[in-house]
């Protein structure tokens, strides 16, 4: 029997060994999937034993007393803030930022949440999409920064790179448009081929999103794609249903900004594509970040 | 006090709190900053952002989920890879790194908290040692040199899917032997 593509991506999951991309559809396979939820918390703690094979050494007195310093600092504005404000406040407000520990990806390194998804079916941006400066967002930059065209997509024995192309483009209205490019996760997904399937996803400046996907495969009667949005923390929200048309092209502008998701990615569900839960695996991806 | 204990009170601002969980584990941070980065300053920077975000960002720990001391040292590890694939640290694994030696024990610190550190540091280097090699190898290449599994594939010419592969056997093996550790433990203890 051939091995789950996603799962066999488990170790390395928990390793960080994955790009940004395939990590974040393994976090969008999670979600539907609790065995692996939990064999995922076991291989991370796993992972974290590692940290204690490496032999402890004295770190520089120095940065003790660098860190009690800005410790006590914000402790102390904290309190005061509180006392001024008579109420509890948010632990990173006005924190000062002599040192800036940056973005970080600490509860990315936890096991996911056992939750499933029950999102709204609008599209609406998740109250736990990454803002500016969280979640891995600075790793995909570091990525492209580093890589000209991105290219991804490793999943399993198949191997189908799709280039990611980042256009900014002013449409007709004056609206400005930031175009992503996405293509097949593998080349045949729940016995649909997907070989030569190429969508783009405009993020457009009025805060709506328009796909267009071409070369789409005619899907088995009772079954329709569905787009969904994938936040780098957090559940995938799905957008709609589709199906290709008599020319396999389908194309749509969705009420929804896509900005501040990680990843476009498509499902192969039951018609009419209203799943509030991605089944797996994913058919189609594109990196948004 | 346990560390989540300690974690649940920074979240009320606890310097004192910071206080004891760095004096736990900032020779345990710094050892595995170094041993990724190879480059005390860069482990330097790093054991500071990694407690910088445990200070600021106590309201993101689960207990649910992981441990304390897991979760401490898995931001730490991931500042050290994020600082690897940037490029700004470069490390070779080799065989050597596996020569743990228990290193002394520092009477001013938590000596049995260190004392528990270095038993346990013993057995995850005993089982990494009873891990066919190909198995611990590509584990450490993706743990301590920050390696993504296409990467691992890269420098040892084999698959892709073959990385993956011993990647999640070879952790799947080293959770069995240690459950199994603390087993045996538990009962010679009884």
């Amino acid at each position: 029997m051939t091995p789950d593509p996603i799962e066999e991506m488990l170790g390395a999951y928990a390793l960080d060994a994955l790009t940004p991309e395939e990590r974040a559809l393994v976090d969008a396979y999670l979600p539907s999937s609790p065995a692996s939820q939990e064999e995922v918390s076991q291989l991370s703690e796993v992972a974290g034993r590692l940290a204690t094979s490496a032999i402890p050494r004295d770190p520089p007195p120095a940065l003790r007393a660098r860190l009690l310093d800005i410790v006590e600092r914000e402790a102390a504005e904290w309190r005061d803030a509180r006392e001024a404000e008579g109420a509890p406040r948010q632990l990173h407000a006005n924190a000062p930022t002599a040192v800036d520990a940056g973005p970080s990806s600490i509860q990315e390194r936890q096991p996911p949440p056992m939750a499933l998804v029950t999102g709204p079916r609008s599209a609406s941006p998740s109250p736990v999409a990454p803002g500016p400066g969280t979640g891995w967002g600075p790793r995909v930059r570091d990525s492209l920064a580093r890589f000209p065209a991105y290219a991804y997509g490793a999943v399993g024995s198949v191997v189908v790179a799709a280039v990611i192309l980042v256009i900014v483009l002013v449409n007709r209205n004056g609206v400005p448009v930031t175009q992503r490019t996405g293509g097949p996760v593998a080349q045949v997904v729940d016995g649909v081929r997907l070989t030569g399937v190429h969508f783009t996803v405009d993020i457009r400046g009025d805060h709506t999103t328009r796909v267009q996907f071409q070369g789409l495969p005619t899907l088995p009667a009772g079954k329709a794609f569905e787009l969904w949005l994938v936040p780098a923390h957090g559940k995938p929200v799905p957008v709609g249903g589709f199906v290709g048309n008599s020319s396999h092209d389908f194309s749509k502008t969705y009420s929804v900004d896509a900005k501040p998701y990680a990843v476009a990615a498509v499902t192969i569900e039951r018609a009419p594509g209203n799943a509030a839960t991605p089944t797996l695996p994913l058919a189609l991806a594109a990196k948004l970040t | 006090m346990s560390d989540e204990d300690l974690v649940a009170r920074l979240r009320e601002r606890d310097s004192n709190a910071f206080t004891a969980l760095y004096d736990r584990y900032c020779r345990m941070s710094f050892g595995l900053a170094y041993r990724m980065l190879t480059d005390p300053s860069a482990a330097e920077d790093v054991v500071q952002e990694a407690f910088l975000s445990v200070w600021r960002q106590a309201d993101t720990f689960r207990p649910e989920r992981s441990a304390a001391r897991t979760w401490i040292l898995s931001i730490v590890h991931h500042r050290a890879v994020d600082r690897l694939r940037r490029g700004t640290a470069t490390q070779e694994v080799s065989d050597a790194s596996l020569d743990y030696t228990p290193d002394r024990v520092d009477e001013s610190t938590d000596v049995e908290h260190e004392v528990r550190a270095h038993m346990e540091a013993n057995e995850v280097h005993r089982v990494l040692g009873l891990l066919p090699l190909e198995q611990r190898r590509a584990i450490e290449m993706a743990y301590f040199a920050g390696l993504s599994h296409t990467e691992i594939a890269g420098k040892l010419s084999v698959p892709v899917g073959t990385v993956k592969g011993r990647l999640r056997i070879g952790l799947q093996k080293m959770r069995t032997l240690l459950d199994h550790a603390e087993v045996r433990d538990t009962a010679h203890d009884a």
